[in-house]
Order: structure tokens, then C-alpha cells, then sequence
């Protein structure tokens, strides 16, 4: 059942990101990345190996759609290899339980909004100067990169805010 | 060793970390040199037809936008066939009379186009059979776009003008003054012409416009110059152009076949070889 719900969440991540939110071009620059967010929602206990072989395959998916091979597949690895490390880093009151995943209404609003917003700071900026590949424009990029995290983070927001409920205990 | 084994064991998950970017990295590197696009046009054609649904679902939106757009080209085209009746230019007659224009044009739709990477790339609707092929230019009525890069069978990539690496030769339609279109990565609106020689008798607000080449025909439109650099740069000028085309919003692209490019090609290679 909940591999099952894992798999209708790639899908739905993936096509929302290919068929939408690549066509949102605010200013020409700012465009979200919202299918990270399947790589953020992943279960606390999922063994380390299969969170980063998951991002592996979500990033290589988008890039086949978009741009360049292997652009966000590495920005995608990155972030699942980093992501235990900055659960951990994340300073918290709450008593971490067998149900609980990391999602917006299990965890408080603060510890969501720095998880968020450090993993998706990290992709966009790794994912930028991937593309880039120089650092002559350094705070331009930089800044594009900025733009995008906070456009990807109200994203992330709103889709925890609909789509997502407290999780119940077993 | 067992210590080793265990080692390796509990940190495998590092390993296939490393293993992951390793991959990564040598498809990004492969992607860089422009022949080895094999692999990426393969996965064109797996993504172009949910590409072209999008596409067509976009443009119905747009279609208020397009129709206007076609009913300027129109009156531009109607314009210029009256003025063609009364002056008769060489290059019209050579045009009409090889009874092969020069330049061919073939439309497509833009199916994939970014710009808010340093290096971007635009997907058309139209590939080898078509009988596009690499190094052919795409246009707008308003403004050139990019030079193609690699073709599939149903699809080509458009190396874009807001690319790092693109650049080619134009100049002042007023007095013909020389340089090298580039963009330099800041703002999708805007391009470079540099390597100017002299910025005497250079006006903010002269167009730019392409030269004589087997990629673009002569005196196409790029742009406007909006400012005028004074510093000297290893004894050139540079000035800022805004672009005619809104390359982030555009639908419709033309491409362009020359029909002599060919010919020309083999004249020049006889030539060196002799």
C-alpha cells in the first residue's frame, strides 16, 4: 500500500513538473522545481541507499525532458545523500515517533521550513552552477538560484497545505 | 578484513553516492561536446510526443497572441511586396530568376525552450525528416533565434541565442559597421555586439542587424543598440542590444534551408585542398 502511494506520488510530482511548472517562466527566470519535494516527503526510516537510488531516478527522469542529461540527476543525489545529515543538523523539540514522516502537519511549521528550505537552497544551488559551469557570473547565478528556492519553497508549501494530512499512529 | 567488510558494508550507501555523481558528471561532460548528442536526441524522441501535447495545449491558450502576431507579419509582407514592385533590387532578380531561392523557409512549433539557465537550448516540432540538418538557422518575423545543433528523426535542438557559446557575425544596418553577436549570461532581453573597431558616428537606437552568411540571410533583424560602451577591451568596443524577440515567449519559429550551402561547402573545400 504505501509503495503503491510512493509511486502515484512520482508520477504526480513528475507530470506536474513536465507538463506545468516547466512552462512557468516568471520574468524568463524563475521557474520551480516542485518534484524535489518527492525526495523530501520520503519516509524517516527508508534505508539511505534507496533514498538516493530514488532521487537518481526521479532527477534523471525530469532531465530527460528538459535540458541536459545527468543536470538534475546529480543536484537530486546530492540532496538525498544530504538529507539525514540535515535532519539531524535541525535543532527540535519534537519527539520523533514510528509514524511520523517528514511532512509539513507531523512536524512544526518551523522545523518544515528550514527542512525545505536548506535542501532546496543546496539543489538549486548546485543545480545553477552545474548549468553554469563557471564561476564569472557568481552572484547572478547566485541570485537566480535564490529566486527559484523561494519560488520552489511556497510551492512545496501549498501542495503540503492541500494535498497533505497528519499521519495517523499504527 | 572483517573489520574492512564491515566498514564498506555500513557505509555503502556512500559509495553508491559517489558511484551516482560519477555517472552524472560524464553524461553532463558528453552533453558539452556538441557530436556525441546521440544519447541526448535518443531521449528526445522518448519525451517530444508529451513535449508536443504540452505544446499545443499552450498554444491554444495563446491563440489571441499568435493571431495578432500573423496579422502584423501580414501587413509587413504586404507592405513589402508593393515596394518590391517598384524598385527593382540585384538580389531580387537573383532570387527570382534561379528560380531556387536562395533561402528556404520551413515553420515549426517550439516544443522545449528555456532561458533561465546560462546554457539554453529550444526543442523544434521538426527533424530529419524534414529534411533539417545541422548548422541551419531558426527565426522569428521579429528576430533570429538560434543555429540548429543536432537532429532526430522527428525533432531537432536549437542551440539558443541566450547560450553561453552562441555567436555569430552581425553588424549596423546604417553603416555597416562589423562586430560578433554574443550573450553574456545576465539578461534574456538583452545581447552583446562586440569586437567594434571604432564607436565614431555610433548612435544609441541603431538597429542590428545580420551579415552575409550560409546560416542567416543578410539583413535580418536582431535588435537595437541601447548603450554604447566607452572602455576599450584589447582595442574593441562592445555595445549592449536589446533584443527584438522576447525569445521567452515565442511559439512559432521559422527555420531556414540554403539551398547553395552545399555548393558553397564543396567550392571552399576544393579550394584548401588545393
Amino acid at each position: 500500500m504505501n509503495k503503491f502511494l510512493h509511486i502515484l506520488i512520482f508520477l504526480f510530482l513528475f507530470f506536474f513538473q513536465v507538463l506545468v511548472a516547466d512552462s512557468i517562466a516568471l520574468w524568463g527566470i524563475v521557474t520551480p522545481m516542485l518534484y524535489i519535494m518527492f525526495i523530501l516527503i520520503l519516509p524517516f526510516q527508508m534505508p539511505k541507499w534507496q533514498v538516493i537510488l530514488l532521487g537518481f531516478l526521479m532527477g534523471f527522469c525530469i532531465d530527460i525532458f528538459t535540458g541536459v542529461l545527468g543536470q538534475h540527476a546529480a543536484a537530486c543525489v546530492l540532496i538525498a545523500f544530504l538529507r539525514m545529515p540535515i535532519i539531524s543538523l535541525i535543532p527540535t523539540h519534537i519527539k520523533f515517533e514510528e509514524h511520523m514522516r517528514p511532512i509539513l502537519w507531523d512536524m512544526h511549521f518551523a522545523w518544515f521550513i528550514q527542512y525545505s528550505l536548506y535542501l532546496t537552497l543546496i539543489h538549486h544551488v548546485f543545480f545553477f552552477f552545474l548549468d553554469t559551469m563557471s564561476f564569472k557570473n557568481f552572484f547572478l547565478v547566485l541570485g537566480i538560484a535564490l529566486l527559484n528556492t523561494v519560488a520552489t519553497v511556497i510551492l512545496i508549501f501549498i501542495f503540503q497545505i492541500l494535498f497533505y494530512k497528519p499521519s495517523k499512529r499504527y | 578484513m572483517r573489520n574492512l567488510f564491515d566498514f564498506i558494508v555500513k557505509n555503502s550507501y556512500v559509495f553508491l553516492f559517489i558511484l551516482l555523481e560519477i555517472i552524472c558528471f560524464v553524461f553532463i561532460y558528453q552533453s558539452g561536446s556538441y557530436r556525441k548528442w546521440v544519447m541526448n536526441s535518443a531521449s528526445k524522441e522518448i519525451s517530444g510526443p508529451i513535449l508536443e501535447m504540452r505544446a499545443s495545449y499552450r498554444e491554444y491558450i495563446n491563440l489571441k497572441n499568435i493571431n495578432e502576431l500573423l496579422i502584423s507579419e501580414n501587413k509587413d509582407l504586404i507592405h513589402t511586396a508593393y515596394n518590391l514592385n517598384l524598385s527593382y533590387s540585384p538580389a531580387h532578380i537573383f532570387n527570382d530568376t534561379a528560380n531556387n531561392p536562395v533561402f528556404e523557409y520551413v515553420p515549426a512549433n517550439v516544443i522545449e525552450n528555456t532561458t533561465h539557465k546560462q546554457s539554453n537550448y529550444i526543442i523544434l516540432d521538426k527533424g530529419g525528416k524534414d529534411s533539417i540538418a545541422i548548422d541551419m538557422g531558426v527565426i522569428t518575423a521579429r528576430g533570429i533565434v538560434g543555429i540548429v545543433k543536432d537532429v532526430s528523426p522527428h525533432f531537432c535542438i536549437v542551440l539558443s541565442l541566450l547560450h553561453k557559446e552562441f555567436s555569430i557575425s552581425a553588424k549596423l544596418k546604417r553603416n555597416d559597421v562589423a562586430g560578433i553577436l554574443i550573450w553574456d549570461g545576465i539578461n534574456h532581453s538583452k545581447a552583446k555586439l562586440k569586437n567594434i573597431s571604432s564607436i565614431e558616428n555610433l548612435k544609441v537606437g541603431d538597429t542590428v542587424v545580420t551579415q552575409h552568411s550560409l546560416i542567416f540571410p543578410e539583413n535580418y533583424p536582431i535588435g537595437t543598440v541601447t548603450k554604447i560602451n566607452q572602455q576599450v577591451k584589447g582595442g574593441y568596443f562592445a555595445l549592449d542590444i536589446l533584443l527584438f524577440e522576447q525569445l521567452s515567449k515565442m511559439s512559432k519559429v521559422w527555420i531556414i534551408k540554403n539551398n547553395y550551402a552545399h555548393e558553397l561547402s564543396t567550392l571552399k573545400e576544393k579550394v584548401d585542398n588545393e
